[in-house]
């Protein structure tokens, strides 16, 4: 051999040798305590700290908390926060990784573990070989103090034996191998009853099928069971997961939409799934049961489901009240249940092979490429396979026929699994595809990465054990390229949707052809795509077929419409010239509430919440994510748009049973982490949390403190303190009358969301009359069973003729929905078109005790009393009208309107804050900015800009008026494609002026002019209403209509409850108002303070409403602290005397009255 | 095939050049800017096409392969680089186009030229596939290569060919090996190019092999025949196998070319067929192969010496030879061409008829001018 052969052969081994050290990692399994961050899991929403605990093994990694407070959505410790693949490759060493979870929460009877120090430990390393176990141990605790109920004596005298005294242990077990950690837990009877020892544990079988919760707590109401056990966990995925379960798909709203909408809640009649899973990016996760010994089929039960939180049940138990199980069941207790966490490769497919696999389910293999036209493998395409709803009928059209035939035969799309091709970090991307199924009919079809384009539906028949090859084919995607300028001809930041036009010629509406349940994702309005462009050409791809394509920029711009055929693998351009129409000149349009990547129910990167920003028109934009500072900065620097956009760094402190609350300017440290020097709310009250974010602001002139969704339930800050509509009684819920932190309150906040979201529900204080023809035409809608029911369900708010018509063949149960979204319309509008009478009457109504039935719509069956039809509605005070009443009273907070925006279906900007501030876009100062909301100069807006002022004097400022007349100068101007049809002035809380404009949207200058008013007989103010409420007038155009509303928990927990008998009376469900409705437009200007005294000052004659601090001693306690149930307290202020300790943060954390500060 | 003809074609094949790269050419492709330092020499290449479109149909687009998305002027192309070559066995190129994102790596590759007749090219570079493809893009006498060719061609990749010539250029021959291939979703997209610094993006390698006979000697390296010499053919054919993990996909072509006084014809047949690698076990609706295909000819002449010349060209278009749709199309160009400075700068007019023979019908026809400099 020559030497240069030997050197070949030579080098040819060592290739050889090398390419033998690439094989697989050994199987292993480890537990540690994180001693530094490069050995945490790492990612944008990770959450683990240093001293938390690492369980990994050569598959997975999860971090588990020690027991300090959750940064998460959690309270407590002990909690799975952290979960990724293992990652070999050298990028992601050192604890960078891919977590897309937010926190897997153990619960026991609706009871969370509350781990004291020590509770976590390691019990298994993984050094012998076998799993590495971490286990958290310790009592329960409610995460709300409304479940405190649960250990009250009312529930314990009807429900004796009902089991809320427990400890729990949880093991959190990784075995070699494995992509799940097996949850085991463990919860024994803490009770004074209790036998000791306690003995062994009975293991609670996995349920099979829907189980009422509360019956399975607190036992049957015939009492043939005793009350029992009820494990699972509360599984928030994470806002970047989309939430699956086979069947439903990726559209968890309507499922439970579409129940509650029936009349069911979801904790009587659980939504029951094989298993559920969530995906996103390169990791997912699942969530799964085993079989009982013998049993069926397990079931994962859903009593709760949102995009970002879900309540998972997997096991219980109840006993007979016979005594033939006494020594199989009655003897026991401990319990213990096991449920397994899944951490998938990035698509459900991958989830699912591990739920078949564990559960020892025979299956089929599916496999193949996805390609395109030209036969090229689509990297990073989507296979999805749905149930073949009748094998034997000829194939569908499309994908909405087989969807509509699955919904017609088991009421679910049938969405079985979404296989990713290329799944996770493939790095051959070269659209090949893997994944197991159970035997079966599936019909399959594929889609492209960015959802522009779906192939045609195939066949598949699996047998187990067997292989089936697919090589589907997307063609490929129409492109649009869109330049949008203004009228200088210079590129904007733009907003550019595409809705689709149908066969029959009409316009798309509601989902139109999008599928949320292929994880495409609700928008609303027909829509079926968006773009956005930042001072850019827009190219962007398009399934074909024929759209309207609409370029907007806000409200203060003219929208562009144009109509354009997309065919496959061809390209439209488009151009479209918006003119500046409205004169904002003077003002800023703020947005200061706003989620991104760091909320865990939102998970928008930073970069796309500025860019959805700045196409919707908005010029200063501040950071309010739940319990966590951040900074928009780096984003604005990455894009160039400092020159449009100015940020803040806000905060939404997000207690969970006081309320929300922002605040600006605060710091931003980097170094702290995850929160970045978030204010801590654990048991603050009121005055606690005011107190707490003073000091947080950053800027020494001052910032702005504002009380978000102040009347949104458990949310609002005034809904929990239990205000009534006069500003004046305090009445706690049942469920928060042992709320500790409720006993005192305060008014020391700058402002409040007048404007919050979408959500006009909340706004005005509807009347009696309005409230029960909506719930009395809703429950027609609801027990109509043909066409002819629904055309009469409501001529009371329809006279001209049926609410709506529905397209032949459609389910009825859609149809229905369409009544159902034309009423809400109607009503809203109804509700929000104040006349003077109704405000007179609201405004001069003093409450009495029957004001809780008078707007039951089962109160009034026939015609509503005269003098009860215009009297408030108890239930819906408005903010606005709080509003004014506390002004009356001489408390001044600046009404705000914010987004709220999460996801893509809250625009930012709608509503938002425009501010009285002179500075040219990307150059206002956020601190000014900051004080002149506080100062009043602020204008809630969803589109609408008005311009006030009295004497030239404007919100925030005092005019001196005399005589018996003033003079109001009002400029009203909405862009052309929505517009104003009604002005409301009130001065003093009445309603003293109504205009109504007989225009449509294509004027811009809706009203200027004086409007002369009456001078109060006391310092008072006057405020402006701008609102459209013709159809030609509302911002569909752009703003995507509430397709559901909110899917709230007091109404969920008031039918769970009510469905108690022995609550029923208790927990009746408050009568509903609508909230779902397409935007109006609208704006309220803050107050004009008016001096009638001549003394140059604005001095109501008050008293301050009764929320504001009172500063008390034992002495005046009686005339001082004269609400019900109110005492002068020991820190000098009047309160509550509610008793006890403040137990919803960790151990160690507690609080009682006496020892606030 | 007599013995003393079997005798001069293995001695010509036993004299074969060593430096295959250097083909005569009949127009002037004189570097403009040279360095020779003697053991090495350099050569600035540079290419700019400006065009102009006075007016085009509403449905015409780049992206379409046509010349414009609007009635405008449009820089097509703009390179610069360096080719040249050092102690007489090596040769290189290196250069970079302007892009709308910036400028991209265009060639990139060096060649070691040690045996008599046998070249080695490592880079960047075009595969040796198509005859078209292979010419240079200012080299033609119309202003696009056809459009079957954009679409089907590889052009640039990164690997190694193998290559030489035999009989003074008679014979020449091309075997290469490079990353796998990446299609576009669109057919006239074309091939992805601009994947060298990413190495390869699959799992497999795709294998290319060519081979040229040009009897009557060389036909030079564009298509006008600026020499105006005798008559001259060429024929040729390639074929790539590209065997991805998922896909499978071979192609070939066929060509020839013809000169004769002045006169150029031109003609080439793309075919391929892209199929999974493994033959799908359900559904005989979803298709298994894939097949493309595209003709074109192109005749010209020059009228007044070496500075005018008329072009026309015809292509047939298939981009799924199963289906019947707007992707089968015909295509007419015709148009007019005037060189200065010895074919340096080049002014073009020409107006471009497409049909589609079924399915809907487009507007996409264009009338373009295009000014070209060439180093």
């Amino acid at each position: 051999m020559s030497p240069n052969l030997a050197r070949m052969v030579l080098f040819a081994s060592a290739l050889t040798s090398l390419a033998g050290c690439s094989e697989k990692a050994e199987p292993f399994s480890r537990a540690f305590r994180a001693t530094a961050p490069d050995q945490l899991i790492g990612g944008d929403v990770a959450m683990a700290r240093v001293g938390d605990f690492i369980l990994e093994n050569d598959k997975i990694r999860v971090a588990i908390l020690d027991t300090e407070s959750s940064p998460a959505p959690g309270v407590f410790g002990g909690t799975l926060v952290d979960a990724d693949l293992q990652r070999p490759q050298a990028q992601y060493r050192n604890g960078v990784g891919k977590d897309q979870l937010a926190e897997v929460i153990p619960v026991v009877n609706l009871l969370w573990p509350r781990p004291a120090e020590g509770g976590v430990t390691i019990v298994a390393d993984g050094s012998d070989g076998g799993p590495a176990i971490v286990r958290v141990a310790g009592k329960t605790g409610v995460f709300l103090e409304a479940l405190s109920i649960l250990k009250s004596d009312i529930l314990k005298a009807f429900f004796p034996g009902a089991f809320f005294e427990l400890s729990i242990e949880t093991d959190y077990i990784l075995e070699p191998g494995k992509s799940y950690v097996r949850i085991k837990s463990t919860a024994f009877r803490t009770d004074p009853e209790a036998p000791s020892p306690v003995g062994d544990a009975l293991p609670l079988p996995s349920v099979e099928g829907p189980v009422p919760i509360f019956t399975a707590i607190l036992g049957d109401a015939d009492k043939s069971l005793q009350p029992g056990i009820m494990g699972g966990d509360f599984l928030f995925f994470g806002a970047r997961n989309d939430i699956f379960a086979p069947g439903m798909g990726f559209d968890e709203e309507k499922p439970i939409f579409d129940a509650l909408f029936e009349g069911r809640d979801t904790f009587t009649a659980p939504l029951a799934f094989d298993f559920m899973a969530a995906s996103g990016g390169d990791v997912s996760y699942g969530y799964f049961n085993l079989p009982t010994p013998g049993g069926g089929v397990p079931k994962v039960l859903v009593p709760i489901i949102t995009s970002s939180s879900t309540g998972f049940v997997t096991a219980a138990k109840n006993c007979s009240t016979e005594s033939g199980d006494d020594d199989a069941c009655d003897r026991f207790a401990a319990w213990s249940w096991e449920r397994y966490f899944v951490v998938g490769r990035g698509d459900i497919a991958s989830v699912g092979d591990t739920v078949y696999a564990s559960r020892g389910v025979a299956t089929g293999t599916l496999r193949g490429v996805v390609r395109g036209s030209q036969g090229e493998p689509l990297a990073n395409a989507r296979v999805f396979v749905m149930r073949d709803p009748d094998p034997g009928a000829p194939m569908w059209t499309d994908v909405y026929a087989l969807a509509e035939a699955n919904y017609r035969s088991i009421g679910q799309p049938g969405l079985v699994t979404q296989i990713d091709a290329d799944v996770g970090d493939d790095p051959v991307e070269d659209g090949d595809f893997r994944a197991t199924l159970p035997p079966g009919d599936y019909v399959v079809f594929a889609q492209n990465a960015a959802r522009s384009s779906t192939g045609p539906l195939t066949r598949v028949s699996l047998v187990a054990d067997d292989t089936v090859v697919l090589a589907p084919v997307v063609p490929a995607p129409g492109k649009v390229k869109v330049r949008v300028t203004d009228g200088a001809g210079a590129l904007i930041d733009c907003k550019v949707t595409f809705t689709p036009i149908l066969a029959d010629g009409s316009r798309a509406d509601g989902d139109g052809l999008r599928r949320p349940w292929l994880g495409e994702g609700r928008l609303g309005n027909g829509v079926k795509h968006f773009a956005i462009g930042v001072a850019e050409e827009i190219t962007t791809e398009l399934e074909a077929g024929r759209y309207i394509v609409t370029a907007s920029k806000g409200p203060e711009f003219a929208i562009g419409e144009r109509e354009i055929v997309v065919s496959s693998g061809r390209e439209n351009v488009i151009n479209f010239a918006l003119a500046h129409e409205v004169d904002t000149s003077g003002w800023v349009s703020g947005d200061f509430h706003l989620h991104a990547e760091a909320s865990f129910d939102s998970g928008m990167v930073f970069e796309e919440r500025v860019r959805r920003v700045l196409a919707e028109g908005v010029e200063v934009a501040v950071s309010t994510d739940h319990d966590i500072v951040a900074d928009y900065t780096p984003a604005v620097r990455n894009l160039g748009v400092q020159n449009r956009l100015t940020t803040g760094i806000g905060v939404e402190l997000s207690t969970l049973e006081l309320g929300h609350f922002i605040a600006f300017p605060l710091k931003y440290d980097q170094s702290v982490i995850p929160d970045h020097g978030a204010p801590d709310w654990t048991c603050l009250d009121g005055p606690g949390i005011t107190s707490l974010l003073s000091q947080k602001i950053a800027d020494p002139k001052g910032g702005v403190r504002i009380m978000a969704h102040p009347r949104d339930g458990f949310i609002g800050h005034i809904s929990q303190i239990g205000l009534d509509a006069l500003g004046e009684a305090r009445e706690l819920s049942l469920l928060e009358a042992n709320n500790v932190l409720l006993g005192r309150t305060t008014c020391d906040i700058d402002a409040m969301e007048v404007f919050n979201s979408k959500r006009f529900d909340l706004i005005r204080t509807p009347t009696n009359e309005e409230v029960i023809l909506y719930n009395r035409c809703y429950g027609r809608i609801d027990v109509a069973t043909d066409a002819a029911g629904l055309d009469a369900a409501c001529p009371e708010l329809s006279p001209e003729g049926p609410l709506a018509s529905c397209p032949a063949g459609e389910r009825f149960s859609e149809c229905k929905q369409r009544y159902r979204r034309r009423l809400a319309y109607l009503s809203a509008r109804q509700i929000l078109i104040r006349t003077p009478e109704e405000q007179l009457a609201i405004w001069n109504h003093l409450p009495d005790a029957a004001d809780d039935g008078r707007c039951r719509a089962t109160q009034y069956p026939g015609e509503i009393p005269a003098e009860v039809r215009e009297l408030p509605c108890v239930h819906h005070p408005g903010t606005y009208d709080d509003w004014m009443r506390w002004l009356e009273k001489g408390l001044n907070i600046t009404i705000t309107g914010a987004s709220d925006s999460h996801g893509s279906d809250r625009e930012p900007g709608s509503p938002r804050t425009f501010v009285r501030h002179d500075a040219e876009p990307g150059h206002a100062d956020i601190g000014e900015v900051a004080r002149a909301v506080k100062a009043h100069h602020a204008l809630p807006s969803f589109g609408p800009f008005v311009r006030a002022s009295v004497q030239t004097k404007e919100a925030g400022e005092v005019a001196s008026v005399a005589g018996e007349t003033f003079t109001l100068e009002l400029d009203v101007q909405t862009a052309s494609w929505f517009g104003v049809d009604r002005i409301e002035v009130y001065v003093g809380g009445l309603l003293e002026k109504v205009i109504e404009l007989d225009h449509g949207p294509e004027v811009v200058q809706d009203f200027k002019g004086p409007i002369v008013l009456p001078v109060p007989d006391h310092d008072s103010f006057v405020s402006v209403i701008a609102l459209g409420t013709r159809e030609d007038n509302l911002m569909r155009k752009v703003l995507y209509d509430v397709p559901f509303g909110e899917l709230q928990l007091p109404r969920v927990a008031a039918l769970a409850f009510g469905s108690i008998p022995a609550f029923a009376f208790i927990f009746t469900p408050t009568p509903s108002v609508p909230d779902f409705f397409p935007v109006f437009p609208m704006a309220a200007t803050n107050a004009i303070l008016l001096d009638t005294d001549g003394d140059g000052k604005w001095q109501p004659p008050g008293p301050l409403p009764s929320f504001c601090a009172r500063a008390c001693t034992a002495e005046n306690a009686a005339t001082v602290c004269t609400l019900e149930d109110e005492v002068c307290l020991p820190d000098g202020f009047c309160g509550l005397p509610i008793e006890g300790q403040c137990v919803t943060g960790p151990p160690g954390t507690e609080r009682s009255l006496l020892t606030f500060e | 095939m007599r013995p003393s003809r079997v005798a001069s074609l293995l001695a010509a094949i036993a004299c074969a050049s060593v430096a295959p790269s250097g083909h005569a050419s009949e127009r002037d492709d004189g570097d403009l800017v040279v360095l020779d330092g003697g053991m090495a020499q350099f050569s600035l290449i540079g290419l700019l096409q400006t065009q102009l479109v006075p007016w085009q149909g509403d449905d015409a687009l780049i992206v379409s392969g046509d010349p414009a998305d609007a009635p405008g002027a449009r820089i097509r192309r703009a390179r610069i680089g360096v080719k040249g070559w050092a102690w007489g066995e090596v040769d290189f190129e290196l250069s970079m186009e302007a892009t709308s994102s910036g400028m991209d790596l265009l060639d990139a590759w060096v060649g070691y030229r040690v045996l008599r007749g046998v070249g080695f090219v490592v880079g960047a570079r075009k595969v040796p596939y198509s005859r078209l493809a292979l010419m240079g893009a200012g080299d033609g006498a119309l202003a696009e290569r056809p459009l079957g060719v954009r679409a089907m061609a590889p052009f640039r990749q990164v690997g190694l060919t193998v290559e030489g010539e035999v009989g003074d250029g008679i014979v020449r021959w091309a075997l290469g090996a490079y990353n796998g291939f990446s299609r576009s979703q669109s057919f006239n997209e074309g091939y992805r190019e601009t994947t060298a610094l990413e190495g390869n993006r699959f799992s497999n390698l795709a294998y290319v092999a060519r081979a040229e006979l040009a009897p009557l000697g060389s036909i030079g390296t564009g298509l006008p025949d600026f020499s105006r010499g005798g008559f001259r053919l060429g024929v040729g054919g390639g074929v790539y196998w590209d065997p991805g993990k998922t896909v499978e996909t071979v192609g070939f072509e066929l060509d020839l070319i013809m000169k004769v006084a002045g006169f150029h014809f031109v003609a080439e047949y793309l075919y391929d067929s892209a199929e999974p690698s493994d033959s799908p076990s359900t559904d005989p609706v979803l298709p298994g192969a894939i097949s493309r295909r595209a003709l074109s000819a192109e005749a010209g002449y020059l009228l007044l010496g070496e500075e005018l010349g008329v072009t026309a060209r015809f292509e047939l278009l298939d981009d799924n030879t199963d289906l019947d749709n707007n992707g089968d199309q015909i295509a007419f160009t015709g148009g007019l061409q005037y060189y200065f400075h010895r074919q340096h700068l080049k002014a073009q007019l020409e107006y471009t008829h497409r049909a589609e023979l079924e399915g809907s019908g487009l507007e996409n026809d264009s009338l373009l001018l295009q000014v070209q400099f060439e180093l």
